[in-house]
């Protein structure tokens, strides 16, 4: 066949098998080149001038990666981006994407927050819980700030600071008591200054317990010792209190009040969360033996009231190597930063006594020297008061003596464990929120061997309003006896928190609220946290005001592909090859005459 | 046919005519009755707009009711004859054609008819008579309406003024008070009258926020007012008298309280004001004696002892007076002979006197051995025995046989009264001769004297302890010095016995004014003593009287009965004011979203602010919160922005009365202590 012949026949061929792919009309998948999917994320949280930072980052990006970036497109993420105030708890545990942190900038001046502020401890019934405030201004200087502790928006206390420069942080103390016992949400507040644009860094939810929990002292005198006795009496007249006494009177024959146990064993004084001893001289070494397990096994507080030259047995106890006797013509005030007051002439001074905390000193021949000091041992502590005759000036400054010997004492007492401690942290949260439930029992509840400990089984439960029982699990810590838990705060409420072990039971209350705050410093613990996390996921963590590093990591990102069906017979490139393959083969031919 | 029985029919008519008469009478007591109960409204009204009082406004309304009502019963009694019945019957029974009308005449007049007609026109009548409808003849019905009408109508007209105050409770003073803007419209006058023998003049208070009295006051209260009110004082419902200027009550003012003024309204407690009431009660004189202010030991009587006193009181004193008591004899034997000497006072002011009296111990005849002991006595103006008071009471001892004679010792002041020791004696001592050949005779003498007395007191304090031993531990805390003899009782006596021996002697080289021989025994009193205790100092209280030994709280019995004693505790409750604050703040906090929003009752607002000054009435603090209590309640509900601060304010007022204590900080760095210990305790086992 010659070319001119066979050329329109391929032609025609062609055309023919065009016409039958067009009517067959195959589907075809094609892969196509797209740009990465982000995820784009904002955290809630901060008023509105917050709000509105994170909207000018949220433009920013769109503006400069838009074309590039398919932001919230709903493909599969190749990374995700959290822009606000983002705490560890806001990233996902476990992600296989890189995930950044956008930061909004810091308020413009004039600006307060409160950086740090814990819940205080629990406190008696009768005694005032102290907060303690870490705040922070800027642009502040030559202008006060007043800070209010509330509770549903009545002020319970307040004080007032001068700032002296235009960054300064400063720390402050307020001191309230609840009037009834029981877990009360309160807020510490800085007054927002002129001109102070975001406040809602200004304010900090805090959970405040008042127990109506009985202090148990025993004040235990191997003979009469006035020191000790009148100790016993100042603690004796405060409701905090449930005091037991022995005195040895004589030969065989006693004075008690109370529950006390005629012999010092560790098993009698394990109901007590403080021990005074007074004319501690006279304790026997079985005695002493006890009181050892006492503080170091039980965690109490043993405090030794001497009123003459210390000697006996119980200084193997005390960490002292030997302590000197002064001698002043005329009472001498104790410094203390402790309220109440103590005045002495007659002092037992403790020497060598490293790692002693001084609890009260007096200035004597041009040093302090400590007189009434503390030492930890084990789980728990020994006092020393050597304010040998602090008790005959107990008159000096209105009940001064008193105040100071039931301070003491319900501090230490309050620092004994029960047999279960726990702890809620944050026990004020937002629903959502990791809380850490921390539970340690104490070691007289373990069962201790040489060879291993047993641990009775802890049970936690969350109780709601409504009765609503949800059971928590614990997980043993390295301590032995501890254990720890997460739970995401639930809906707004108060719950009642209850950790059992055998026949005991402690119960606290968790609060979870919409709008609880927490302080500055916390969230920029958290933003460490969280910037820590990004750092592991191959993410950034950035400042608003500088978003390059994160346009970096976005535009570094592969492009995706996504596989499309087709129909190539339904283009027009298609009809055109079809009309040019049959005009061709009409016009060859046309040329060579044919029709 | 039968005749009719005339007799019959006269009856039954003179019986138709008496029934109908009655009603006319009845209807003629209801009209009057009407006219007299609308004459009784318009008296009680016309006497509410005058100063006539309450009772005699009734009393003149009745009265004028009766009037009235006898008035018309007597004006119109021709309205129930016979007459005016047959005229009625008549009227109802046109068709008798006055067949009773004219019986009746002919009853009257018999003479103007023949017998058979008379008989005729009164069996007619009788028939008549019979068979009417004695209630449509004088209907009563509606007559009675109109009266019980107008009964209720006068009370209710009654009722409705003596919601309003009258002219007579109305007052001119009252009304410009009220016209001012009395708070919550009471005007309340308080005089305050204090006690006689003050010689004060009355304090007139008008609107008093608080009433500021001494005990024993009198005081009035006036209470002006269009509305009715009550008073308490405290929770004490007092009665008020009604006065021509308004509602009075009187009462003498004992102690501290509030008052409560409380409007009524019906059986509810509307409006509440309270004032607090700060009585503050007189005190007793304060007497002092200034010289010579000690027990003096002298060596015979032939000394005389000027005395000087002060006294002051906080209004006025009334006398003053120095009296004795001699003690004379020895052993088992003494004689009491008391007496009074004449003071010579000084009166720069009423509140504030100075005396001076001299003891002439030869007039008194002391011998060797006897004691004086003497006082200065003193009372205020209060009648009766309450404003008595006393000064401290002194020795004065004429030595005896075998006693060392010196001028006395004086008690210490307080800052050294336990700073005393034995040690101290012979530190004074080596002091004393140290720069003894610098010192005038007569001035080692002083301080001589003034350190023998020294000795002895710690000597006599050392004696006394040699005695006794503490039974009730309570007791003893408040004797401090039997205390600490009983806590060195049973130890070394006999080293005890030696010091005091040798304290002997040092009083013995001290009399004889040579230091060199006091010195040596004052130091072998240290020695033993401190082989005694173990000890190098002993605190002592000096004693300004040689103490005897109470054997009532001193145990005493046989030994071999000794037993175990146990002590029984009570439970502690916080004082009252603190647990009152607390229930306050604990009130006020669960309160506060009402508060705020001005959604609480008023009511349960001065409930709050009662509740508030009741705690303690006569402080400043609760008096101020229980005024702020007071002005929250009367801030608009709409005003949230002041009772929000307010509010707070209260609270914040309220925090720091209910009292708390601190605990002491907890140590952050205990742990890393705790460590440092374990560290160093495994290093000492090693």
């Amino acid at each position: 066949m010659s070319t001119s012949r066979a050329l329109p026949f391929f032609l025609r061929i062609a055309a023919i098998a065009l016409a039958v792919i067009g009517v067959i009309d195959p589907r075809v998948q094609l892969a196509e080149r797209v740009p990465p999917a982000v995820d784009l994320q904002i955290v809630a949280g901060g008023d509105d001038a917050a709000g509105s930072a994170t909207m000018r980052v949220l433009t920013r990006l769109q503006r400069s990666l838009g074309d590039r970036i398919a932001f919230n497109s709903g493909a599969q993420p190749a990374a995700r981006v959290l822009v606000g105030d983002v705490s560890a708890s806001d990233l996902p545990a476990l992600t296989d994407v890189p995930t950044s942190v956008i930061a909004v900038e810091e308020a413009a001046p004039p600006n307060v927050r409160i950086v740090a502020a814990e819940s205080p401890r629990p406190v008696p019934l009768g005694w005032s819980a102290r907060f303690d405030a870490t705040i922070e201004a800027v642009g502040m200087a030559g202008r006060t700030s007043t800070v209010v502790l509330e509770q549903d928006g009545v002020t319970l206390t307040q004080t007032t600071h001068a700032w002296r420069s235009d960054r300064e942080r400063t720390r402050l103390e307020m001191f309230y008591a609840a009037p009834v016992p029981g877990v009360s949400r309160v807020a510490l507040r800085v007054q927002p200054a002129d001109g102070e644009s975001v406040t809602h860094d200004n304010r900090v939810d805090l959970w405040l317990k008042t127990i109506d929990r009985h202090l148990n002292v025993l004040v235990h005198e191997s003979r009469p010792s006035w020191g000790a006795a009148f100790v016993r009496r100042s603690l004796e007249a405060s409701p905090a209190f449930d005091v037991a006494a022995i005195t040895g009177a004589s030969r065989g024959l006693d004075v008690s009040a109370g529950a006390a146990p005629r012999r010092l064993t560790a098993g009698s004084l394990e109901a007590f969360d403080l021990v005074v001893l007074g004319a501690p001289e006279e304790l026997s070494r079985s005695d002493v033996d006890a009181l050892r397990s006492f503080v170091r096994v039980r965690g109490g507080a043993a405090i030794f009231v001497p009123d003459r030259r210390p000697s006996g047995s119980y200084l193997e106890m005390l960490p002292a190597s030997r302590f000197d006797e002064v001698l002043v013509a005329n009472p001498m005030p104790l410094r203390s930063t402790q309220p109440g007051s103590i005045h002495a002439s007659e002092l037992a001074i403790p020497r060598d006594a490293a790692g002693a905390r001084v609890i009260a000193s007096i200035d004597y021949k041009d040093s302090d020297q400590p007189v009434i000091v503390q030492w930890m041992a084990g789980a728990g502590r020994i006092l020393f008061a050597g304010a040998l005759d602090g008790w005959r000036f107990r008159s000096s400054d209105s009940d001064g003596y008193g105040r100071f010997w039931e301070t003491l004492a319900a501090t230490q007492a309050m620092l004994s464990p029960r047999p279960i401690e726990f702890t809620l942290h944050p026990a004020i949260a937002r629903p959502g929120e990791t809380v850490t439930i921390r539970a340690s029992m104490r070691r007289t509840e373990l069962d201790e061997t040489a060879m291993r400990t047993r641990t009775p089984p802890v049970e936690v439960r969350m109780i709601a309003a409504d009765g609503a029982s949800t059971p928590i699990r614990l997980w043993p810590a390295a301590e032995a006896g501890v254990f720890e838990g997460r739970i995401a705060a639930p809906a707004a409420g108060r719950y009642d928190v209850q950790v059992s072990s055998g026949q005991t039971t402690v119960d606290d209350v968790l609060i979870a609220a919409m709008d609880v705050q927490h302080a500055a410093g916390d969230m920029e613990r958290q933003a460490d946290a969280a910037r820590a996390v990004a750092a592991s996921t191959g993410g950034v963590a950035v400042a608003a005001n500088d978003l390059t590093p994160i346009e970096r990591v976005l535009t570094s990102l592969p492009h995706g592909e996504r596989m499309r069906a087709r129909h190539p017979v339904r283009s027009m490139l298609y009809v055109a090859s079809f009309a040019v393959l049959t005009c061709a083969e009409w016009a060859l031919r046309r040329r060579r005459g044919l029709r | 046919v039968q005749p009719p029985d005339h007799g019959l029919l006269r009856f039954a008519l003179d019986e138709g005519l008496a029934a109908v008469v009655r009603r006319l009478r009845a209807l003629e007591a209801l009209r009057a009755g009407s006219v007299a109960v609308v004459a009784a409204a318009f008296v009680w009204v016309a006497l509410r707009q005058t100063a006539v009082g309450r009772a005699a406004s009734v009393a003149l309304a009745l009265g004028a009711a009766a009037v009235v009502f006898l008035a018309w019963l007597v004006a119109h009694r021709e309205r129930w004859t016979r007459t005016q019945a047959a005229l009625a019957i008549e009227r109802a029974t046109p068709s008798s054609r006055n067949v009773v009308l004219t019986a009746e005449e002919l009853d009257r007049h018999p003479d103007r008819a023949r017998p058979f007609v008379r008989d005729r026109v009164f069996a007619a009548a009788g028939r008549v008579t019979q068979s009417i409808n004695r209630r449509d003849v004088v209907a009563l019905g509606r007559p009675t309406a109109v009266t019980v009408l107008s009964v209720l109508a006068a009370v209710a007209i009654v009722a409705i003024t003596m919601q309003r105050p009258s002219a007579h409770d109305k007052n001119p003073a009252v009304d410009a008070v009220l016209a001012a803007g009395a708070p919550r419209g009471l005007l309340v006058t308080a005089t305050i009258t204090p006690p006689a023998y003050l010689q004060e003049r009355p304090q007139v208070l008008e609107n008093p926020n608080r009433i500021d009295a001494i005990a024993g006051s009198r005081l009035r209260v006036v209470l002006r007012s269009r509305e009715p009110w009550r008073v308490r004082l405290g929770r004490e419902d007092l009665a008020l008298r009604r006065e021509t200027d308004g509602s009075a009550v009187e009462l003498v003012l004992g102690e501290s309280g509030y008052l409560a003024f409380e409007t009524i309204r019906g059986t509810e407690t509307g409006e509440r004001r309270l004032v607090p009431l700060a009585v503050t009660p007189d005190r007793a004189p304060t007497i002092k004696i200034d010289a010579p202010a000690k027990d003096l030991l002298l060596p015979d009587d032939k000394a005389v002892v000027g005395v000087a006193a002060t006294a002051t009181d906080d209004f006025a004193l009334e006398s003053l007076d120095l009296r004795y008591t001699k003690v004379s004899g020895s052993g088992e034997q003494f004689e009491f002979k008391e007496g009074s000497i004449p003071l010579e006072i000084t009166r720069p002011d009423e509140r504030s006197w100075t005396a001076r009296a001299r003891l002439v111990l030869g007039a008194m005849q002391l011998a060797p051995g006897d004691s004086l002991i003497y006082r200065v006595v003193g009372k205020d103006r209060r009648p009766g025995h309450a404003g008595f008071a006393s000064s401290d009471t002194y020795f004065v001892e004429i030595a005896g046989p075998g006693q060392v004679a010196l001028e006395g010792f004086e008690l210490p002041p307080d800052r050294e009264r336990y700073a005393l020791s034995q040690q101290m004696i012979v530190l004074k001592l080596e002091r004393l001769r140290a720069r003894e050949r610098s010192l005038a005779r007569t001035a080692l003498e002083e301080e001589v004297a003034t350190i023998a007395a020294e000795q002895r007191a710690v000597r006599s304090n050392f004696i006394f302890l040699t005695g006794g031993t503490v039974e009730d531990e309570e007791e003893e805390a408040a004797h401090e010095h039997e205390i600490q003899e009983g806590r060195l009782e049973n130890t070394a006596r006999r080293e005890i016995a030696a010091a005091i021996q040798h304290m002997g002697r040092v009083e013995q080289g001290l009399a004889a004014v040579n230091t060199a021989a006091a010195l040596p025994p004052a130091k072998a009193a240290v020695d033993a003593l401190q082989r005694a205790f173990g000890r190098n100092r002993y605190f002592l209280r000096t004693l300004p009287s040689r103490s005897r030994v109470d054997p009532a709280r001193r145990l005493t019995g046989e030994l071999a009965k000794a037993s175990d004693w146990r002590r029984e505790l009570f439970p502690v409750q916080p004082e009252e004011p603190v647990a009152a604050a607390r229930t306050l703040l604990e009130r006020l906090l669960e309160l506060s979203p009402q508060i705020r929003t001005g959604r609480l009752p008023a009511a349960a607002m001065t409930a709050l602010a009662e509740q508030a000054l009741s705690i303690a009435p006569s402080m400043g603090d609760w008096q101020r919160l229980s005024q702020r209590l007071g002005a929250l309640n009367d801030t608009p509900a709409a005003d949230s922005a002041t009772r929000e601060r307010l509010l707070s304010e209260i609270v914040a007022a309220v925090v720091p009365l209910t009292r708390s204590q601190q605990l002491g900080s907890a140590d952050a760095t205990d742990a890393e202590r705790s460590l440092r210990s374990t560290w160093q305790e495994g290093r000492s086992r090693k």
